[in-house]
């Protein structure tokens, strides 16, 4: 009976376990996300989550350092990535690993997969080796990759696109799982599959294996890794008091060869296993100050030693009412933060603006009035899709750090060179990053045919709240898209793909055909 | 009936087998149908088609999850009890342990040669992995950071990006290998000090303090770290804190936060594997 009450007695999470759920919630409070199949696409995303949480996921309330830092790289030779690696230095130095072991939501995921009662493939010294991988998925997806195609003008962010399960099981399940984004389902290819497979590799591995992504593949948990030893707060060791008894290395399960280093995720679970008591908190007590021990001597009388006991019991009283107030200011703290996350992100932030007339296929193209570029700087001419019946019309929404729709705006200009007179393509880039776009233009369509626009407000607001071209046509916040206009002024086809010539062509014969 | 600890176990780990070989199962059901959907062609998909697709791998999937279900309950039903937790040593501390009782001068001349050949042997074998270690960081990003060798831009990335991961590990391999070799006979040698040395400290004296007869650079270096640990580390943290500030300063003003937001607000769908 008594093993049956501890049993369930273990099943009460933990307080790292309280941490890891509230923390997964705080990265992920925009719940109305998952409901209407759609990204936070406020102001406050522009701060970086500590943990790795992909800032596709309909619930994502922040941006993953990770996909953060790999964008600023690519663009690295028009801006030095200073935000970035300023943050991802602060986090480092802050927190180090503590933020996988307490406030990643990946690290959670797999934490509870574990849980699932199998056989596990414990740490051993292959593992070990195994376990430097990661570091060189950082050196070459993360670094090298996006420096190397940032400076061909090709934005490559190569962990998120080839390997990052939390983008996949995140970002691509979360979105593809709402009907509203079925779309995207066309998009589904070679990538996709590998990058599935790859996701429920990890899913399964997770069972089986502790942390499976944490250890051996995580470029993140490597580059806190690297200023573990730094860290303000996490775990540490007093080298005087161990007895190097190897009982926290063999608690542990990642694949630590001392407390406190680059593997080390300051889960703390070695911390009640040490027999001398040399794993504490870093930081822990100036936080929380520990009972002090009464001086009492053998020199000392009686009533001086009572004095002494009865001192520090007041000391001690004094330091236990300090550390409940802390507790609770903490705890005060940590839920209205939640609570205000949670209701800014699904009641204070603008939602889309349900009024908002959105045209899809069959709908008549609406006047729309879009800026073109003249090639020298300027937006000053405008291009109206109503005013073009008799011809086709194809709009493609893009943006430089796309590399979709860098990849597939050649076969546009080979569609406008082709089809001159008989169909006029709109490629219109987005709102921001308007010096990048020109340049890009300049650069790699001096003389095509193509018409550049750019993506304007149709109704008020500011940047990030507004309402654009794009989403009337029927953008949901992922890009590429494209929209065929027939010669009628119908809209005859949306695409929310990445598409190739071939595919392109045949789309203007059909709409050709449509003619009247 | 009350059923004792051994059966307790034999029936977790069955019902763990169980349930490994069907998690493995779904996982590979899961990819093959994947693929099979890719393979398939029916491009664009619709949800119905991929709910069709994956409709005929449910009942193993429902299956599964009732299993992980029933084994919640069984783990509670029958609670076993904890493992042990045995010290796991480390061989180098152990040694190190006891390198510092033991006084070579005082021990038999062929123990102490055999222990100083023994050293010898892992410090050359360090020696060559440091050497590795560094040809492998340092040869690949030499090759990799020179665009030239990267075919011309294509458009298809996949296949440049997998040649240039492709000739990252083949540069590593090497380093790869050593490490395992370097790992079985670094441990070989350290259980084979290890007896010598408790060999030594039965037929020698011991010695009461070891002093460092070092004097080289490296370990003047490693010394006067250790003796000022805590000012340097304090010092570190302070210089990182104020940079990690300054760059986020840097940051905001040079636009670094805008584009950050730019790219979170709009989704590249390459870029979560939809492509």
């Amino acid at each position: 009976m008594s093993k049956f009450v501890t049993k369930l007695k273990s099943l009460v999470p933990t307080k790292r376990k309280l941490i890891q759920l509230y923390s997964a919630l705080l990265f992920n409070a925009n719940l109305k996300g998952f409901a209407n199949g759609k990204i936070y696409q406020g102001p406050l995303k522009n701060i970086c989550t500590p943990g790795l949480n992909c800032y596709s996921c309909p619930g994502a309330s922040g941006a993953c350092p990770l996909g953060s830092l790999q964008n600023a790289l690519g663009a690295s030779e028009k801006r030095t990535p200073y935000y970035v690696v300023g943050i991802i230095l602060l986090y480092s130095i802050l927190l180090g690993r503590l933020i996988c072991g307490f406030l990643c939501p990946f690290g959670l995921i797999q934490e509870l997969l574990y849980k699932i009662k199998t056989p596990k493939l414990k740490k051993n010294r292959f593992t070990r080796i195994l376990s430097y991988f990661k570091y060189v998925l950082l050196v070459f997806l993360v670094v090298i990759v996006p420096v190397l195609y940032g400076l061909r003008n090709v934005p490559l962010p190569g962990f998120c696109k080839y390997v990052c399960p939390a983008g996949t099981i995140e970002g691509a399940f979360g979105l593809l799982s709402n009907k509203v984004n079925e779309g995207e389902l066309a998009r589904l290819g070679p990538l996709f599959t590998w990058k599935f497979a790859l996701a429920v590799s990890v899913i399964v591995g997770s069972v089986f294996i502790f942390r499976v992504f944490c250890r051996f593949i995580c470029p993140l948990g490597a580059l806190y890794g690297l200023f573990n030893k730094f860290a303000i707060l996490g775990i540490k060791l007093e080298k005087p008091k161990c007895i190097d008894c190897g009982l926290c290395i063999s608690k542990c399960k990642m694949d630590i060869r001392e407390v406190g280093d680059h593997e080390c995720i300051n889960c703390g679970e070695c911390v009640g296993v040490c027999p001398t008591k040399a794993i504490s908190w870093r930081g822990g007590k100036v936080i929380l100050p520990p009972d002090e021990i009464a001086l009492v001597t053998s020199d000392m009388s009686d009533e001086e030693r009572e004095v002494c006991l009865e001192n520090t019991a007041k000391s001690n009283r004094k330091l236990a009412k300090r550390r409940l107030i802390t507790k609770i200011v903490a705890a005060v703290l940590m839920v209205s933060l939640l609570v205000s996350a949670l209701v800014y992100y699904n009641f204070i932030d603008k939602p889309i603006d349900d009024t908002l007339k959105i045209y899809g296929e069959g709908d008549a193209c609406p006047s729309l009035d879009i800026p073109i570029y003249n090639g020298e700087g300027e937006y000053t001419e405008s291009f109206d899709p109503t005013d073009n019946k008799g011809k086709v019309t194809i709009i493609n929404f893009w943006g430089v750090w796309c590399p979709g729709c860098i990849k597939e705006l050649p076969y546009f200009d080979q569609i406008a060179t082709d089809f001159y007179g008989e169909v006029d393509v709109i490629a219109i880039h987005t709102f921001d990053q308007m010096e990048e776009s020109d340049e890009y233009i300049e650069e790699n369509f001096p003389q095509s045919k193509i018409l550049f626009g750019v993506d304007r407000l149709i109704k008020d607001g500011d940047t990030t709240s507004g309402e654009y071209l794009y989403t009337t046509l029927g953008g949901t916040g992922t890009y590429p898209i494209t929209i065929v206009v027939d010669p009628n002024g119908e809209i005859y086809s949306l695409q929310q793909t990445e598409l190739d010539y071939d595919t392109l062509l045949i789309l203007v014969m059909a709409a050709m055909s449509n003619a009247q | 009936m009350k059923l004792t600890e051994k059966s307790k176990k034999r029936i977790h780990l069955g019902f763990g087998i169980l349930m490994s070989a069907m998690l493995v199962l779904v996982g590979i059901l899961f990819i093959t149908s994947c693929y099979s959907i890719y393979k398939s062609g029916q491009s664009p998909f619709t949800r119905e088609s991929i709910a069709r697709a994956f409709s005929k791998i449910a009942v193993w999937v429902y299956i599964t999850v009732s299993l992980v279900i029933v084994g919640v309950g069984v783990s509670i039903a029958l609670p076993t009890e904890g493992e042990k937790l045995k010290g796991a040593r480390s061989l180098t501390v152990l040694v190190k342990k006891l390198s510092e009782r033991v006084d070579l001068s005082g021990a038999d001349g062929q123990t102490a040669e055999k222990i100083v050949k023994e050293r010898k042997l892992r410090s050359i074998l360090g020696y060559v992995r440091l050497t590795l270690i560094t040809l492998s960081a340092v040869l690949p990003l030499i090759f990799l950071l020179n665009p030239a060798n990267f075919p011309a831009v294509s458009g298809e990335y996949n296949a440049e990006i997998l040649h240039g991961m492709l000739v990252y590990l083949a540069f590593l391999a090497p380093l790869f290998v050593y490490e395992v070799v370097y790992v079985i006979l670094r441990d070989l040698s350290l259980k084979r000090e290890h007896a010598l040395l408790k060999e030594a400290l039965a037929s020698s004296g011991i010695c009461e303090t070891r002093e460092s007869s070092h004097s080289c650079v490296i370990c003047k270096a490693a010394d006067y770290l250790k003796k000022n640990e805590k000012p340097i580390v304090l010092g570190v943290r302070i210089a990182l804190v104020g940079c990690a500030v300054a760059f986020i300063v840097m940051g905001i003003t040079n636009g670094g936060m805008a584009d950050v937001l730019n790219k979170a607000i709009k989704i590249c769908t390459e870029c979560i594997g939809l492509g």
